[in-house]
């Protein structure tokens, strides 16, 4: 078969030759769309071997001469190259996209390449995936897609952001997400935590949160997305790509008749799942064991008799609704030679699966381009957009979510008046109604950004064209949060409170290239030389007072309060020089050089320069001579060897120098110095390596990417990490600031694979990818002592994580449970806890460690080994939050009109720290709802039942207070891991230990999607050029060990340094939809 | 060629516009604030750089405050679950942690100063501003150290944070000894003495200040190191200073217990160091205790929960009082009422706009949970409601917020030390000018007052816990008296009745008649559990392996005075 085809290649070319003598033969035709029959305008038509061409008109038109019997090829970006004969006088050409996308024009920072004449690391994710799930914002497109690339949703909650890990984390700062560059123009994205806007920590203490800036883009109108991976491909982008880039390249017009697009999507959202926690029969039993085990109280009257109890309120189903959701993106597209355009606008509403919480975005495209002259081009590209959410309280301690599960399944959610319930109870605060506060507090944000950019491209000569830009992103946002004056049962607030804020930044950067092509004969040579400039400033203004009149109009004008005024502006500028070089000789040997230099105003005047340089370097062998026999077999091979620089600047203005920060005092105004610090204060620079093949078998129906990398970060920024007794912790709003500065180094390692097959071809096509990425992370170096480490915190200020030097980023520091005090004789025989008594005898239920308790491990003491004492130095990693690997799995089916797509991703190896599962598991009190497995706590039973204690209980009665005589008692449920229930809770059992860390790994199936396109006949009738309907299932099913509601939990938005913390996640639903893509 | 020309002119102009002044476009220091090179240049400035020492880096104390002060010592109860009542404390527990970075922020903040004063004030400032600023943050310096000594006992000396940033020597400093840290907190009081007026602006850190805090850090070390009695020299030396305070600072006793602790008594002249809340919209420059203490209702913002927050038992009983009691409350000493709110009183200084707040427990006060284990609850640090606030000082609260200053040395307090100073190591004294001072101090609220003529250790200590209880200050007595009798200090804390009383609630409100079911749900504190030594926050263990190693000696030579 093989020699077959190689003599008929020769045939052919001998045949060029031959044919040349004939005549000419006049022919022309119309190119079209094999998929929708629409005209191809400028698709390349010449005769095969010489440089006799032509391009098709807006209509799709062409006319060429050529020799008869010669071989006209066709030839279009995207497409299948076809190559006809010229036969007869009219040639009309269908031409197929090119699914396989191998010679594909790929966007690179600052120019396009070919796909196949990339030497770094980088991968497509085009409009076809990115139209696979029901995404709504762009960065929810890349999960699962990309090898490489970990992407976790924050939050379930609309509109919210998705963490995005390129190759790892590679700095310790909470800004580790990629960069993104749309059309050219990067994207600002300035703190957006809670905070940052105004809301205060209504959404967590940390600078990570789930509002996303991405989520005011609307990703109908994206058509591809480059993910450049190793620093050869982020190089051109030095300053600002240590974590990775993204461009990402919006649509366009095509030149033809207007062609008008309608996509629209309905579904319904649901929490599938819910936490098994106690009913109010478990509840009241639990209640009267707790007061009479560990208070010596009289149960609760009311549940005397547990078992004629129902199951009382279940405040998860109370605060999970069924919620939809839909989208509506119309858009034109078209132009002539001279002009082309692409609008569009879009609707999108969400209603959250929380209640009280939803999202909603306008947004609207123009994108244009001009030739102006032969040698002139213009281009604009503005989108607006608004969006408007209210947004919950989740992750946090007093997010509805972790209300709702504490609140007791004996409360009613309404009173016999249909008013919302209240209660206070012992040792706690009148417990709001988690139900009213959803639907009463407000935390809105309204946001608007205007972006886009004007260009010019000046050709010189064919070779020589000059890239000229003024970008512009614009941004304003407006917080409010509003408590309202209620009273729900003992719970009241009689005076209300109204914040708000206002946000404005504005970004503008003008640059420049030149850019040359030119091939030598086999040699092809591109350089770049370019200069850019950018200014970033803002401002916000926020204003809150209390006493409101009533709760109708929200304006803190109206407050008798005392006004309170917050404002603050700056700005931060950047400036840049970069050149890059690329060669190809024969398409068989590439070589990229790239170098940028870069100044950013975050750093003082000695250390604001930095050069970054890259090198990249690749051989596709199947293009040797020698290899040609073994295509088409081996139909691909390429080796890549890629080496570069990036840098980070991304830690806030003047850290190089000390700012003073207002404080009001009693005494009047106050001023304090705000931060400590540190002139010497420069880049953080990341160097990486990459090796990687792609291969392409039978005729690259199987296409491998695999992928090798080492990434150091040096001199990495973050703030140094002291002891309390320098006086930098605590309160930030009152705290120094430790100076911030470059004190650490980290290690990525990792392996990528991405497999594309295809399975079927025909009538029936089934391909699928498989992505597979590998990344181990180390923390190699940090300033100070050998024992210097990262803490990070949960709620407030208790430590959950230690990154230790030598060890990956963010592990869990804790206890570890070695199982539960069974007797007296097994306290004696283990490590001696804190609470033993010193007299070795006085044992008490509620002052010491007692039978029941939990048995920690002694696994290091002040000398570094075992002391037999357990303590804080017994604490260690006890798991890391980083998977061993991440996956998506994709298929893609399709026959006849119908396609089928099933996309299942997951991670494997990461802990989950199940922070709400800790509270709701403590035994501490019996006037909050716990997990239903607290009914399987350890219980004491009476070794000899015969002797007898007798006390006087609270009411005068005598009982038999057995249970306080340690030498008689044991457990009765001698397997159980949970320990006793205890209100003093002694021994601490609650501690954080790997009690609470549980596997995170799941496999998800994370979206059906099934579509029809209805046949060009019926369309016609209907003067539609395409129609399809699809239906789509995502997050169908969760495969995991994990108990808590979601898995996947990522970035931590109580505290910065922490991952993996499941402090009441809002959980990713389950979307039911269906839409419906029409074009005429 | 003409196209070329004007493309080669766009060109060049595009990269010149590019290249221009790049430095200046670079430079962007803090534009919407100070930067600390441009401050310190007027008097108004220099002072208004030492103001937030007077709240916000103390602000995550207050809770250590309450816990280690207050429920530590007994005064306090927070439920027998609490691990400060049951000396359940951990390295890792939160308030410990909180506590330990707000004092030493002080002290960060302190050093600051004192150096931001000295090199960065500007020719326009008085060298008495400089004096008076350096003073009253070298006092403050010596107040948080005093805290951190007696806290946590042996501490490192950081006198100047940037050199040991610079050093990076900051986590592999040791523990400093104790008697070292009394000798540095003595030396910053002396040299603060010298810098300070005999009379500052209203609220502010004085000469007279200084002394005060100099005698009870003199009465604190004289037992340091001692077996039994304590250093003659040093009780002496806190006798001389209080008695300065006492003659020669003009300041007097405010005639009325309960009006040091209102709003508008801010600035009075009983109170010789205290934080100054505000109101305003940075965190942390407001008062929360009352959040913390006050009954649940108390404000119109939802936002207090000290419901369950009582007084021990035993206060109650020191007092005189007895919770079983419906009527026939203790008034003849006004400090009971000022420090514990018991079934029956009312507080015409709280709901004022309401007639007043009842303590009635039967619920009909709107809003209002009651609960409280053992019958009581704070007066002190609490303002009211939202009307009382603006009747305090003009404007209202805030959510988690009052203006309220927490008087953290008080006349009263100096006159007490004056007392036990005079006592020294002898079983009673009849010294005439220590009898006033005591007598002066329970006079004041005691009603028909029969002044003694010869008290013991035991009166002092009992008359300090009973004037100054729910202000952060009984444990160190504690502390300083286990430094030279251990024993002594655990007995008393073991004696004390820290526990709850059974069916109180119904018996008050009447579902339960018969007084005999309201029964004690006992619970003392085991003398194994007592230590007097807070553990230091595990995280700087960890950090910092040589704090557990033993204190060294520090080198008094670098201090420059």
């Amino acid at each position: 078969m093989k020699r077959k085809i190689n003599f008929l290649l020769v045939l052919l070319l001998f045949g060029v030759g031959l044919v040349s003598a004939q005549q000419n033969l006049s022919v022309s035709g119309v190119v079209t769309d094999a998929s929708d029959g629409s005209p191809l305008v400028g698709v390349s038509v010449v005769v095969k071997g010489t440089t006799n061409g032509t391009v098709t008109d807006v209509n799709g038109k062409y006319s060429l001469n050529a020799p008869q019997g010669s071989m006209l090829v066709f030839s279009y970006i995207g497409m299948e190259k076809q190559e006809i004969s010229a036969k007869v006088k009219v040639i009309n050409v269908k031409l197929q996209s090119d699914v396989r996308m191998l010679d594909e024009v790929v966007a690179i920072g600052y120019g396009t390449m070919r796909k196949s004449d990339l030497s770094g690391a980088s991968v497509s994710v085009g409009e076809d995936k990115l139209k696979g799930s029901v995404i709504t914002n762009m960065d929810q497109a890349l999960q699962g897609r990309v090898a490489g690339v970990t992407a976790v949703y924050t939050s379930g909650q609309p509109g919210s952001s998705v963490s995005i890990r390129v190759r790892g984390q590679s700095t310790i700062n909470s800004n580790a997400e990629p960069l993104y560059v749309i059309d050219g123009v990067p994207v600002q994205i300035k703190g957006h935590s809670g905070a940052d806007f105004g809301l205060g920590d209504a959404l967590g203490n940390g600078s990570t949160s789930t509002i996303s800036p991405l989520s005011t883009i609307n990703p109908s109108d994206i058509v591809s997305m480059e993910i450049l991976k190793d620093a050869s491909a982020t190089a051109i982008y030095g300053s600002q790509a240590s974590n990775g880039v993204i461009l990402v390249t919006t649509k366009r017009g095509k030149a033809g008749e207007a062609k008008f697009t309608y996509e629209g999507m309905y579904g319904i959202q649901r929490q599938s799942k819910r936490l098994d926690i106690m009913n109010l029969q478990q509840f009241a039993e639990f209640s009267n064991s707790i007061s009479a085990e560990t208070a010596g109280r009289e149960p609760r009257s009311e549940f005397l008799d547990p078992s004629i109890l129902g199951h009382g309120t279940n405040w998860q189903d109370a605060i999970f609704q069924l919620a939809p959701m839909q989208t509506h993106t119309v858009s034109a597209s078209g132009g002539s030679d001279i002009m082309k355009y692409y609008v569009s606008g879009s609707y999108m509403g969400q209603d959250g699966t929380v209640i009280g919480t939803k999202f909603n975005r306008y947004s609207f495209r123009t994108n244009l381009d001009a030739q102006l002259k032969k040698w002139l081009k213009l281009g604009v590209n503005m989108a607006y957009s608004t969006t408007d959410e209210r947004l919950g309280l989740a992750d946090s301690e007093e997010g509805i979510i972790n209300i709702a599960l504490k609140s007791t399944p004996d409360v009613p959610i309404y009173d016999i008046d249909g008013n919302f319930t209240g209660v206070s109870r012992e040792g706690q605060a009148a417990q709001i109604n988690p139900i009213a506060k959803a639907l009463s507090e407000d935390n809105l944000l309204k946001r608007s950004s205007l972006n886009g950019n004007i260009f010019l491209d000046l050709s010189f000569t064919k070779a020589l064209t000059l890239h000229s830009e003024y970008a512009i992103d614009m941004g304003s946002s407006n917080a409010e949060r509003f408590l309202p004056t209620a009273k729900y049962g003992t719970y009241e607030r009689s005076i209300n409170s109204d914040s708000r804020q206002t946000n404005q930044n504005f970004f503008w950067q003008v640059k420049n290239y030149l850019t040359f092509a030119k091939d030598f004969d086999l040699h092809k040579i591109t350089a770049m030389l370019g200069q850019e400039m950018s200014e970033s400033t803002w401002q916000y203004i926020s204003v809150s007072n209390t006493s409101l009149p009533d709760n109708t109009i929200h304006n803190p004008n109206l407050g008798s309060g005392t006004p309170k005024i917050g404002a603050g502006f700056g700005s931060g500028s950047k400036v840049s020089v970069f050149a890059r070089g690329t060669y190809n000789y024969a398409d068989k040997y590439y070589a990229t050089y790239t170098f940028r230099e870069d100044a950013s105003s975050n750093f003082g005047p000695k250390n604001r320069w930095a050069p970054f340089h890259s090198g990249a370097i690749s051989w596709r062998a199947t293009n040797e001579d020698f290899l040609q026999d073994l295509k088409p077999t081996i139909s691909n091979l390429k080796v890549r060897l890629g080496w570069g620089q990036t840098g980070n600047d991304n830690i806030g203005g003047y850290r190089w120098g000390s700012s003073i920060s207002k404080m009001s005092t009693g005494l009047g105004l106050g001023y304090r110095q705000s931060n400590i610090a540190n002139p010497y204060i420069q880049w953080e620079t990341q160097e990486q390596t990459n090796i990687g093949l792609d291969l392409g078998l039978l005729n690259n129906r199987i296409e491998l990417t695999v992928d090798a990398y080492d990434k150091v970060s040096k001199h990495m920024l973050m703030q140094m990490q002291l002891p309390s007794y320098m006086g930098t912790q605590g309160n930030s709003s009152s705290a120094l600031a430790a100076p911030y500065g470059n004190y650490g180094t980290i290690d990525n390692k990792g392996l990528e694979f991405a497999l594309t097959t295809h399975n079927f071809t025909g009538a029936f096509v089934w391909d699928t990818e498989l992505q597979l990425s590998f990344n181990k992370n180390e923390l190699l170096a940090l300033d100070g002592t050998s024992a210097a480490a990262i803490e990070g915190y949960g709620q407030w200020s208790d430590v959950v994580s230690r990154t230790e030097i030598g060890q990956p980023l963010y592990n869990f520091f804790g206890y570890k449970v070695v199982g539960v005090f069974q007797n007296l004789a097994d306290i004696k025989s283990s490590p001696t806890p804190e609470k033993y008594p010193t007299d070795g005898k006085s044992f008490s239920r509620t002052n010491t460690v007692f039978v029941g308790d939990l048995k920690f491990a002694d696994i290091s003491g002040p000398d570094g080994v075992p002391d037999g004492k357990i303590n804080e130095y017994d604490r260690t990693n006890i798991g890391s939050p980083m998977p061993i690997f991440t996956f998506g799995f994709n298929n893609t089916m399709r026959y006849k009109n119908f396609d089928l797509n099933i996309f299942i991703n997951g991670t494997y190896g990461n802990k989950v720290l199940n922070y709400t599962g800790r509270a709701l598991s403590n035994m501490k009190s019996m006037w909050s709802n716990e997990l239903a497995i607290v009914t399987d706590r350890s219980r004491l039973q009476q070794v000899d039942a015969t002797l007898t204690y007798p006390r006087t209980n609270s009411t005068g009665g005598i009982v038999n207070n057995w249970f306080d005589d340690i030498d008689n008692v044991s457990v009765a449920n001698p397997g159980t891991k949970m320990p006793r229930a205890i209100q003093n809770d002694p021994n601490d059992n609650a501690r954080l230990s790997d009690r609470y860390i549980e596997d995170g790994s799941y496999l998800r199936i994370k979206n059906i999607a099934l579509g029809y396109n209805f046949p060009k006949k019926m369309l016609t009738n209907l003067h539609l050029q395409s129609l399809r309907v699809y239906a789509n299932v995502q997050n169908l099913y969760t495969l995991t060990k994990y108990t808590g509601f979601d898995p996947e939990i990522g970035a931590s938005t109580t505290s910065t340094n922490v991952y993996g913390l499941d402090n009441g996640r809002y959980p990713s639903p389950q979307v039911y939809s269906f839409g419906l893509n029409l074009s005429f | 060629m003409k196209i070329l020309n004007i493309k080669s002119l766009a060109i060049a102009t595009l990269f010149l516009v590019g290249m221009t002044s790049c430095e200046d476009f670079l430079n962007r220091p803090t534009k919407d604030s100070y930067t600390i090179d441009g401050f310190y240049q007027t008097d108004a400035q220099c002072f208004q750089s030492v103001n937030p020492i007077y709240n916000s880096p103390w602000y995550d104390f207050q809770r250590g405050f309450v816990k280690i002060g207050d429920v530590l010592s007994g005064n306090i109860y927070y439920g027998t679950d609490n691990v400060y009542q049951s000396f359940n404390l951990k390295s890792s527990d939160l308030d410990i942690r909180s506590a330990s970075a707000s004092l030493w922020s002080v002290n960060a903040y302190c050093n600051g100063i004192v150096e931001n004063i000295d090199m960065k004030t500007g020719p326009a400032v008085t060298q008495t501003t400089k004096n008076t600023v350096k003073g009253e943050a070298m006092t403050w310096k010596a107040m948080s150290y005093f805290y951190l000594v007696r806290c946590f006992g042996a501490v490192p000396i950081i006198h100047n944070n940037g050199a040991i940033i610079s050093a990076n020597e900051s986590n592999s400093l040791r523990r400093n000894n104790i008697e070292d840290v009394y000798t540095y907190i003595v030396k910053t009081l002396e040299k603060a003495i010298e810098l300070l007026p005999a009379k500052n602006q209203p609220g502010r850190i004085d000469r007279y200040s200084a002394y005060g805090l100099l005698s009870k850090v003199y009465l604190a070390k004289s037992g340091y190191g001692q077996v039994g009695t304590r250093n003659a020299d040093d009780l002496a030396k806190a006798a001389d200073y209080a008695n300065k305070v006492i003659e020669e600072s003009g300041r007097k006793l405010m005639s009325n217990y309960e009006d040091i602790f209102r709003l508008q008594n801010n600035f009075n002249e009983e109170s010789l160091i205290a934080w100054q809340w505000t109101i305003g919209a940075q965190w942390t420059c407001q008062n929360t205790l009352q959040s913390d203490l006050a009954l649940s209702g108390f404000t119109e913002f939802a936002d207090t929960w000290g419901t369950w927050t009582g007084l021990t038992i035993d206060l109650e009983t020191a007092f005189g009082e007895d919770a079983r009691k419906k009527t026939d409350r203790v008034t003849d000493d006004v400090r009971r009422k000022g420090t514990m709110m018991m079934l029956g009183d009312h507080y015409d200084y709280f709901w004022a706009n309401k007639g007043g707040f009842t303590y009635n427990w039967n619920g009909t006060t709107t809003g209002i949970t009651y609960g409280s284990g053992t019958g009581s609850n704070c007066v002190k640090n609490i303002v009211g409601n939202n009307q009382d606030h603006i009747n305090g000082i003009g404007v209202g609260m805030d959510r988690m917020a009052t203006a309220l200053s927490t008087h953290i040395l008080r006349l009263a307090d100096v006159y007490l030390i004056y007392a036990e100073a005079k006592l020294g190591n002898a079983a009673s004294t009849t010294d005439a000018s220590a009898l006033k001072a005591f007598n002066d101090v329970r006079g004041r609220s005691v009603k028909n007052y029969v002044a003694k003529t010869s008290i013991t250790f035991d009166d002092i200590f009992k008359e300090r816990r009973l004037e100054l209880a729910g202000e952060g200050d009984f444990w160190y007595d504690f502390v300083r008296l286990s430094y030279y009798n251990p024993a002594d200090a655990k007995a008393r804390l073991v004696a004390q009745e820290r526990g709850y009383w059974n069916n109180l609630d119904g018996y008050y409100k009447g579902t339960v008649t018969d007084v005999s079911t309201v029964t004690i749900g006992t619970w003392k504190v085991s003398e194994s559990n007592i230590k007097f030594e807070l553990p230091f926050p595990d995280t700087d263990t960890a950090t910092n392996p040589s704090l557990n190693d033993a204190p060294v000696p520090f080198d008094f030579s670098s201090i420059g005075y």
